[in-house]
């Protein structure tokens, strides 16, 4: 069990639309956001299949980076 | 609040994240966050005022995390601004995770073992050494059904003492005495539905905006979309409720009778009453002798219109204050419109003439026909989410049995001893305390053990300091069940059970317009808190064990569930007016909320009661009946009594020492004593203390500006509160709220009581101002 | 795990605007103090409106002036009520994105003129 908090950056404006989007993916958890960032935490298997969520993450419409903050395994 | 190691570990790694894009991190629980969606939705009802929406509450990781309205159900899901912040009552710090016994001045974690026979102890010894009688329980109208069904059922079928009253008593008894007085039963006939239909609407005694919100939307999106829909509001304050008035008839506070008998005055003058109608349906009545017990004559039309002579709208406008021409508008309003509907709530129910109050409204729909069609109804508002349901309709009041039963009337014990199993005479004829009595009862030493369940007397009874005392008093046991401590009367316990709240127990809850719904359970309780039934059924069976009376209870209290009492319940309501043997769980479960009657299984519910066309209980009684039959009032053959009632004024009236009168009441934002909303942010931040509402007249009088602190005294305490400076209250009148626990308008007001319904008068008493 | 390390102090040197303001607070109030003192002009609207006539008080889309205060409420705030509206909104795709604003005057809620086509059904009734 792996976890990863992600600043999501998004188009100027598009905030609450990715927002959205992202609260409907899955292992994904939204915890608000600032301007047009958006603090995200994905969980995965392991931390290899982390990158897997955040390609996910990456390919959310408008949205223009994805920055990992912290990333653990729960062992 | 319990996190797993794993939400823990995200919400630490969310912090890190939120930290450096310089982002405030919300806590878990945080109300406006745009988080992802609930695991799952559960339907119940809201926790608060007898309008009873339906809401769902949304449920992840096991908790409560949103609610909304329920759409299909009358509602429309639409909740008020106290419903939209539900979630967070269940979550407050000061929940009670655990019972507590109090030693000396302090309260000592027990366990539910200890606490049972501490309780079972002192109940036992009571009950050995006076009598049954020397015990009391105190219920409430946020019970559910099963609860009060229970434990009713305990105390006047198991112990055999009619000392058990509830909190409904302070409400909706006049309300209650009220329509059974006048219809024989109790009730409204009518539903919110009618409210699509009216085309004029009166409300007297009501501040629906702030009060029942939801309904008042209904009505207000009725006046856009009718053609001409009039609205008459009869109060002396000019509340947010007002705004939609097209007439707003103000009045010296308690002279509403007045008013009242003067419409009719008016209607019968101007020849706009329906003399068919009365010619068919109704009976008059006058009281020649109070008594007790009260001496009835009955009457003829002839004597009700002369009784009408003296009460002309100028001898009404003389004692009210209310300008004749506005009674003589609103009696052609009511009479001429092709449906009236009438709302009402605490400004007529407490008084001490609030019986008297509430024929008299009752007398207008009679008079005129106004009753038993679409939109023509006299409609009580109830004020707790379960008045109707537990108390009032499952008989847990001192002189009831359930549904339309009295312990007074023998063939009505005879029927609910045989129900419950019960040997014949065990049930008392004569009625036990009411809550005023009680409590008087609990100050004198009469009463050696109390048990409070679910409201918080400590604050809400009138004249509230000279019975804190009482119950402080080390001559009685006083038993407090409570999903939070401390309360104003917790604090008062000899021993503290912790109470599951709202939506972490099932049960049915009964509302205003004989809607019964089921609220289904959706989270776990915290700590050892247990749902007020298990409880009541465990304590029942371990004081039943300890009398030797085993056998009995287990013939008496074997229940395992909520289900299983309310299937006995329902076969309790079977052949009586309330007939609602059709509401089986599993179709409570999937229903929106079903009106009774519902005699059966497969019957929709009943929108309108007393008229062949909706009421299937009418042909029951009558197959060749048409139209209207008030089969309520058999007693005197189906005819209902226009009860010939005389103005009278308040307990306490204002004179030179206390010039001022004080009336008491809600804001939107709290809910009764404050318990739950005063723990909700939101709701706390947008109302946070008691404040006296003062015009700008009197305000100049007597020299105080708006925020200045004023110094309010009646004969029975004095606090000190902000002055609200608003031209809302009439001159010579303010206003007080009551949820505040930490100035209790209640000091202030006094416990005179309504001599039928025992009902106190809230509204009414006699203050002075000064400007500290 | 030296890639995760790596992968982190990348990240903190990539901090595009990671403008580091306070966020949108309330100034701190006594607790007396009523919204309408100093934000009469959004009171006025807001009482004429429909939410005025139906006591939808400043906290229901506001919250209160402490932790949980929002200057700008997202539409989760008006699912208590508009569970169905907020619903479709957030599905329907749009230049605006989701939020209630881009169409709905904030205090008066009546829709603005050119306003696009609605997301979602009428309210009310």
């Amino acid at each position: 069990m792996a976890i990863a908090s992600v600043v999501v950056a998004t188009e100027a404006g598009a905030a609450e639309a990715v927002l959205a989007d992202l609260s409907r993916l899955p292992n994904t958890e939204v915890y608000g956001s600032k301007e047009n960032q958006i603090v995200t935490v994905i969980e995965a298997d392991s931390v290899a299949a982390l990158t897997e969520g955040m390609q996910r993450l990456a390919a959310v419409d408008r949205v223009v980076g994805v920055y990992p903050v912290y990333a653990g395994a729960d062992e | 609040m319990k996190m797993t190691r794993r939400e823990l570990m995200k919400y630490s790694a969310a912090l890190a994240a939120a930290s450096a894009i310089g982002f405030d991190l919300p806590l878990p629980k945080g109300v406006l966050a745009a988080a992802g969606e609930p695991d799952h939705w559960v339907k119940g009802v809201c926790r608060y005022c007898g309008a009873g929406c339906g809401v769902y509450t949304g449920v992840k990781g096991g908790k409560v995390v949103a609610v909304k309205g329920d759409k299909e159900n009358w509602n429309k899901g639409f909740l008020c601004l106290k419903g939209n912040f539900l979630p967070a009552i269940l979550y407050a710090p000061d929940r009670l995770q655990y019972p507590l016994l109090r030693k000396g001045n302090k309260f000592v974690r027990i366990s539910w073992d200890e606490a049972m026979g501490v309780m079972v102890n002192k109940f036992h010894d009571a009950i050995r050494k006076n009598g049954p009688n020397s015990v009391a329980f105190y219920g409430s109208g946020q019970a559910y059904t099963e609860e009060s069904y229970f434990v009713n059922k305990l105390f006047k079928g198991g112990l055999g003492t009619n000392n058990i009253d509830g909190n409904p008593r302070l409400c909706m008894a006049s309300a209650a005495v009220g329509y059974v007085s006048t219809f024989g039963k109790d009730e409204p006939m009518g539903a919110y539905d009618d409210i699509n239909h009216a085309e004029c609407f009166f409300i007297i005694g009501s501040n629906m905006a702030e009060a029942h919100p939801v309904i008042f939307r209904m009505v207000n999106e009725r006046k856009q979309k009718g053609k001409d829909v009039k609205i008459i509001m009869v109060d002396p304050r000019k509340t947010l409720s007002a705004r939609i008035a097209d007439l707003h008839m103000s009045f010296t506070p308690g002279t509403d009778l007045a008013i009242l008998n003067a419409m009719a005055h008016v209607i019968i003058k101007e020849n706009l009453h329906d003399k068919k109608f009365v010619d068919k349906h109704t009976i008059f009545k006058t009281v020649t002798d109070p008594g007790p017990p009260p001496k009835v004559k009955t009457v003829t039309w002839d004597e009700y219109v002369k009784f009408l002579d003296d009460y002309t709208p100028e001898a009404a406008e003389k004692i009210s204050g209310c300008p004749a021409a506005e009674i003589v508008k609103a009696a052609r309003w009511f009479a001429q419109s092709k449906a009236t509907m009438s709302f009402w709530c605490m400004g007529l129910n407490q008084r001490t003439r609030g019986v008297w109050a509430n024929n008299m409204v009752h007398n207008l729909h009679l008079l005129t026909g106004q009753i038993c069609r679409p939109g023509a109804t006299t409609f009580s508002l109830t004020g707790q989410p379960n008045a109707c349901g537990g108390v009032r309709d499952g008989g847990l009041l001192s002189h009831l049995l359930p549904y339309g039963r009295l312990v007074a009337n023998d063939k009505h014990r005879e029927e609910m001893e045989k129900f419950w199993g019960l040997p014949a005479g065990r049930i008392q004829p004569k009625p036990g305390l009411t809550a005023m009595e009680m409590f008087q009862s609990v100050n004198s030493g009469g009463t050696r053990c109390l048990w409070v369940a679910c409201t918080n007397p400590g604050q809400s009874l009138p004249n509230v300091d000279a019975y804190r005392k009482g119950m402080a008093a080390e001559d009685t046991f006083l038993v407090v069940s409570e999903a939070y401590h401390p309360t104003r009367t917790s604090e008062l316990a000899d021993l503290v059970l912790p109470a599951a709240l709202w939506v972490e127990k099932d049960g049915t809850y009964g509302q205003s317009e004989r809607r019964y719904q089921y609220v289904e359970k959706a989270i776990e309780p915290p700590g050892e808190a247990r749902p007020d039934l298990m409880v009541m059924i465990d304590f029942a069976n371990r004081l039943f064990a300890a009398m030797g009376r085993k056998e009995e209870a287990r013939k008496l209290f074997n229940y395992k569930n909520s289900e299983e009492v309310w299937n006995e319940i329902r076969l309790c309501s079977k052949g009586t007016a309330y007939d609602f043997m059709g509401m089986t769980r599993a179709r409570m479960k999937k229903a929106h909320g079903l009106q009774w009657p519902c005699p059966t299984e497969d019957h929709p519910g009943t929108v309108r009661r007393y008229t062949s066309e909706y009421d299937v209980l009418v042909k029951q009684q009558d197959p060749k009946a048409e139209g209207v039959l008030f089969y309520s009032a058999k007693a005197d053959d189906n005819r209902v009594t226009i009860w010939l009632r005389p103005h009278k004024g308040p307990a306490e009236p204002p004179d030179a020492e206390y010039p001022f009168v004080l009336t008491t009441g809600r804001q939107i934002e709290h809910w009764h004593t404050g318990t739950m909303t005063l723990k909700v942010p939101e709701l706390k931040r947008s109302a946070p203390d008691a404040y006296v509402e003062i015009n700008p007249r009197d305000a100049a009088k007597v020299g105080v500006k708006n925020k200045d602190k004023v110094k309010v005294t009646s004969r029975r305490g004095t606090i000190v509160l902000e002055a609200k400076v608003v031209d809302v209250p009439r001159d010579g009148l303010v206003f007080m709220p009551m949820h505040y626990p930490d100035r209790m308008i209640n000091s202030l007001t006094t416990d005179a009581y309504d001599a039928m319904s025992k009902q106190p008068e809230f509204k009414i008493c006699a203050v002075k101002l000064e400007k500290v | 795990m030296n890639r995760l390390i790596v992968l982190i102090g990348l990240c903190l040197l990539m901090q595009p605007q990671a403008v580091l303001a306070a966020a949108a607070k309330h100034p701190a109030t006594p607790e007396n103090q009523e919204c309408v003192e100093c934000h009469g002009d959004q009171e006025k609207v807001w009482f004429d409106g429909k939410h005025g006539l139906m006591n939808v008080k400043c906290i229901a889309c506001h919250g209160s002036t402490d932790k949980d205060f929002a200057a700008k409420p997202g539409s989760a705030a008006c699912r208590g009520c508009h569970g169905d509206q907020v619903a479709q909104a957030m599905k329907s795709k749009g230049k605006e994105g989701k939020s209630c604003f881009p169409c709905h005057d904030p205090h008066a809620l009546t829709v603005k003129g050119g306003s696009a086509k609605p997301y979602h059904v009428p309210g009310g009734k």
